[in-house]
């Protein structure tokens, strides 16, 4: 596959050449941290950040979108507009989740055509991580820093050079396209490309997952729920911030007889989650329910899809209010498991 | 636009009938018909299925369907007036267009069933796809492929039966047994009285070359798996139904998820070797 470096000064002219006749979205600084943005400006790509605040997954599954419009009793409109995009600037693990969340959207040969839309006119253009960030545990997990599932290109970092590798037929072409302000990799690029991987693997420090699924199947009506229940608050933000977090709600919305259905991000950390309408609830605990997103994880989608559904971004770990660790949850949960 | 091609639109049918089932009026059969006929030839379904019922503007709710394929030309669903898209749906008249997605789910295993007997154990407004089951299996072209049929259907008192009239033709058949009780008559009752497990045990069908399909409220089910226990049906022929709080129905929201299964794809008809297997999280 092609592989091409690019002199970082043009990094400007390359964001301009990308989106050229597309949308391109990439991380900007924000007050708030980094987050994925449309840009118009191409000196606002901030590629600094290892993780943005937000994982880019809205790019793919926004956080609220229309289902479908209607007037009184009718339809009136679906198949949303869905421009060509570029989505730069994505971390590995980021790039990761939209496999995974692939395949919940395409699961039992149901498609969801929203999903799909946008993730088949989106280009993913990943940069390996060279020095990553405090919580992260990509290569526990079964990604790496600069790890190619989900992406198109894939980055690397050589401090005054990028060397970007095509890893689709449509990421090549997404070079070729700027083969004017980009000259072939060398074997000495290649090569350091290669070391600031090992580099950055070197880094990380490993956390125990359980991985022995019978065994965390045990754990369901273990004592370390009632303990993690009472310090999860149910806020959802774990859930927000996860890139394969993928559960929603769907919800009409009306004024005059004229309105949408919506589809929008939701959590089964949320009490509401499960309620049904004759006031059964089947998880009434924040135990049961901060289980159910562990367990939905680390159990159930290896069951179902054969990987867990975390690509060990960390931002469940840094955002959580009450300071719940996820790591420390799955190094317990893989002790536990061996003690049995 | 093309409710065929994207899961998530509903197709339009109109609101043929409404019957009121139950004294207290909070149980409603609506008859629904498909305003496109090529909709109801896309609308291919078997007992045991459900559909997400949808009034734009309100919502949608999963409800079993309540008719049989073998009913041509209109859908049945017996809806409990519960909350915002059901309280809807029963103020709305004879002639209203409303929407329909499906059908969903797991049917019940009609192909497992064939040649055997089939014992049908109902309580309540959760007999409605069992209606369609027996329904299915009693049609002129059916009735030959399964064994004898017993049905067994219970509910709190006379008025809360479902189906009344239909009830009464299915005792005047000598082609299925149906037992009919209610757990405290009326003046006019003269029919059983006692509870659906009580009188499960007493009717006592054989478990030989037969297969159990249950439904009904958590507390008839807990009471009667002992009785299906006692008499010999297996974990595995023993089939149920589960209700869960659901959104999309067709296994991406997450919300109905039990242990490694999603209830509106995987289910919602589990054997209770299935159930078994899950978490008791429904």
């Amino acid at each position: 596959m092609l592989e091409v470096t690019l002199d970082k000064a043009k990094l400007q002219e390359l964001v301009k050449l990308l989106g050229a006749d597309r949308r391109l979205v990439a991380p900007v600084a924000d007050k708030q941290g980094t987050v994925f943005s449309e840009i118009t400006d191409p000196s606002l790509v901030c590629l600094d950040a290892v993780n943005t605040t937000l994982s880019p997954k809205e790019v793919v599954f926004p956080q609220w979108e229309t289902l479908y419009t209607f007037e009184g009793d009718r339809v009136t409109k679906t198949e949303p507009q869905i421009e060509e995009t570029v989505l730069f600037g994505v971390r590995p693990c980021d790039a990761r989740a939209f496999e995974l969340l692939d395949r919940v959207f395409t699961w039992d040969g149901v498609n969801d055509p929203y999903y799909l839309k946008r993730r088949e006119k989106t280009l993913v253009v990943a940069l390996a991580c060279n020095v990553p960030g405090e919580a992260c545990f990509c290569s526990s997990v079964g990604g790496s820093p600069a790890g190619e599932s989900g992406a198109d290109v894939l980055g690397f970092d050589l401090g005054d050079r990028l060397l970007l590798r095509a890893l689709t037929k449509r990421g090549e072409a997404l070079l070729k396209s700027a083969s004017s302000i980009t000259t072939p990799a060398t074997p000495e690029e290649k090569e350091a490309a290669q070391k600031a991987v090992t580099e950055a693997e070197k880094r990380l420090k490993p956390v125990a997952v359980p991985e022995d699924l019978e065994a965390l199947k045990g754990s369901f009506d273990a004592e370390i729920w009632k303990e993690l229940g009472l310090k999860c608050l149910g806020c959802g933000v774990c859930a927000y911030a996860c890139p394969t977090c993928h559960c929603f709600d769907i919800t009409d919305e009306t004024r005059k007889g004229v309105g949408r259905r919506v589809r929008s991000w939701d959590t089964c950390a949320f009490s509401l989650f499960t309620l049904h309408g004759s006031g059964h609830n089947p998880r009434t605990t924040q135990d049961a329910r901060y289980r159910q997103r562990v367990l939905h994880k680390f159990l159930y989608c290896p069951e179902n899809f054969g990987e867990a559904f975390c690509v060990g971004c960390g931002r469940c770990v840094t955002n959580c209010p009450a300071g719940l660790d996820l790591r420390a949850v799955l190094e317990r949960l893989a002790s536990m498991a061996k003690a049995t | 636009m093309d409710p065929i091609t994207n899961p998530y639109v509903p197709y339009p049918v109109r609101i043929d009938e409404v019957t009121i089932e139950n004294d207290e009026r909070d149980l409603k059969t609506f008859k629904l018909v498909f305003v496109d006929s090529e909709h109801a030839k896309a609308f291919d379904y078997i007992p045991g299925q459900f559909a997400e019922l949808s009034v734009l503007g309100k919502g949608e709710c999963p409800i079993g369907i309540a008719s049989s394929p073998t009913e041509e030309g209109y859908l049945l669903f017996t809806v409990k007036k519960t909350g915002v898209v059901t309280g809807e749906l029963h103020s709305l008249a004879e002639g209203k267009i409303i929407g329909v997605r499906g059908p969903l789910g797991k049917p019940y295993p009609i192909e497992r069933m064939k040649g055997k007997n089939v014992v049908i154990v109902g309580g309540g407004f959760a007999f409605t796809t069992l209606r369609a089951l027996t329904q299915y299996m009693i049609a002129d072209a059916n009735r030959g492929d399964f064994g004898e049929i017993t049905v067994i259907y219970g509910a709190r008192s006379p008025g809360e039966l479902l189906y009344k009239e239909e009830l009464k033709a299915w005792e005047a058949r000598d082609d299925l047994t149906t037992v009919i009780t209610v757990d405290k008559g009326d003046d006019a009752w003269k029919g059983r009285e006692g509870f659906v497990p009580t009188i499960l045990e007493e009717v006592a069908p054989s478990s030989k070359d037969a297969l159990m399909a249950v439904c009904g409220p958590p507390i008839m089910i807990k009471f009667t798996l002992p009785v299906i226990d006692k008499l010999g049906f297996a974990p595995s022929d023993t089939i149920l139904s589960l209700e869960m709080r659901m959104k999309c129905g067709i296994g991406k929201c997450g919300r109905c998820n039990i242990g490694s299964k999603y209830v509106c794809k995987d289910g919602p008809v589990f054997t209770l070797e299935e159930l078994k297997a899950l978490p008791a999280e429904f």
